[in-house]
């Protein structure tokens, strides 16, 4: 009976009618990218034809999240810095975001605050290309946006959950739904081929000692996620403080006290960061 | 700064910034208002789920007094975990110490600025 209703929520969820589409360029890049003898260049010329994507992604690459602010000029110089799994990803994040971006107020604020968070973990704890750790924190709640325009009604049922009986969002979806936004997620980073370790981030982050490849990801986006909530900006659709996950700080072999200079970063470069908005302003 | 809200967001304190109306536009509480706990509770009977509030949500955010006092709303539910007091308890030292400074910058500030007068 469960598992009924978990197999058709998914049928509905990945419903590729109504899923929200990728750019076309990406599948093009995405083949491109399979046959180890194309240039960067050529992947560049790909995503640079499409103009208003690739503002997008340039103007997410020079934000604070990534560390290089306001230092890329082009697509190819973003692929060579960054890395064409973090440019896909900010090409899959500004594109479900861009056509859902009200269907859940301050998710987008959330996620690029915990974009923020996870990469400033990330560097904090000497991890090897912080940017991959910056974008898993951006698609980490990409389910909750993909759940919320294809299931509206549970999605609705959701929300009053949280409001009624005063739980976080996660443990509502589990309660109204059966299960939570990280299994979502899973079915989503399948579905768009997302690399491995953003797709056991995205899957793990709520339980980050259940991550079996990738723990160091799923640490640093669960100590994000707890940080960005800390600060309350944006909205992952409750207004609760998450369980920070002992371990979590262990894997990354840090301590609470390690954290502070990670709460002055994420404090000093807010203010930057909130610029990144790509929803049409409001009158 | 104005920022919209939904209502689940609102928190007491904050102030409208644009009056909220009946569907015909007739207002029924006036821009400026302060919100209380009975206040939104009404709001939210009236079936109202955005409001327009004062305030830019990252100078919130950025705001170590109001850190300190928004810690026991966002762990109302984790006080039973000794592992989450005592990561409150690093969380209230650390915005406690940040404010202070903010203060005595203030403080300098202000006395910088009389110096000059």
């Amino acid at each position: 009976m469960e598992e009924d209703l978990k197999t058709s929520a998914k049928g509905q969820i990945l419903s590729i009618r109504d899923l929200p589409t990728l750019p076309k360029v990406l599948d093009e890049v995405t083949r491109l990218v399979r046959d180890p003898s194309t240039s960067i260049e050529a992947i560049a010329k790909v995503i640079s034809r499409d103009q208003v994507l690739s503002a997008k992604v340039l103007k997410m690459v020079n934000s604070p999240v990534y560390g290089f602010p306001g230092r890329i000029s082009s697509i190819q110089h973003s692929l060579v810095l960054l890395g064409f799994n973090v440019i896909r990803g900010v090409i899959i994040s500004t594109s479900v975001f861009d056509m859902m971006s009200k269907t859940m107020e301050g998710l987008w604020e959330h996620s690029v605050g915990c974009a923020l968070a996870t990469g400033l973990v990330a560097r904090k704890a000497g991890l090897k290309d912080p940017e991959e750790y910056s974008v898993c924190g951006l698609l980490h709640d990409l389910g909750k946006v993909v759940a919320a325009v294809q299931l509206p009604e549970l999605h609705k049922a959701v929300g009053e959950a949280v409001r009624e009986r005063d739980l976080r969002w996660f443990e509502a979806e589990k309660a109204v739904l059966g299960f939570g936004h990280d299994r979502i997620n899973a079915w989503l980073a399948q579905h768009w081929h997302l690399p491995p370790n953003i797709k056991e981030a995205m899957s793990s982050h709520h339980n980050p000692e259940r991550a079996q490849l990738y723990p160091l990801h799923a640490a640093a986006v669960h100590v994000g996620d707890f940080i960005v909530r800390a600060f309350e900006y944006g909205s992952g659709g409750d207004d609760q403080a998450v369980p920070l996950a002992p371990q979590a700080l262990t894997t990354l072999k840090l301590k609470l006290g390690d954290l502070d200079s990670v709460l002055d970063a994420f404090a000093a470069n807010l203010g930057e960061v909130s610029g990144v908005n790509f929803a049409p302003e409001e009158a | 700064m104005m920022q919209k809200i939904p209502l689940a967001l609102a928190k007491p304190g904050m102030k409208l910034a644009k009056p909220i109306t009946k569907a015909n536009g007739m207002p029924i509480i006036a821009s400026g208002v302060e919100l209380s706990e009975s206040l939104i509770a009404r709001l939210d009977g009236m079936g109202i789920d955005k409001i327009f509030v004062l305030g830019d949500a990252v100078a919130a955010s950025q705001n170590p007094s109001e850190r300190v006092a928004r810690l026991d709303r966002l762990f109302r539910r984790l006080e039973d975990d000794p592992y989450m007091r005592e990561v409150k308890a690093w969380l209230r030292e650390y915005f406690t110490i940040k404010a202070a400074a903010d203060a005595a910058v203030a403080a300098n500030g202000a006395a910088g600025g009389q110096d000059k007068g």
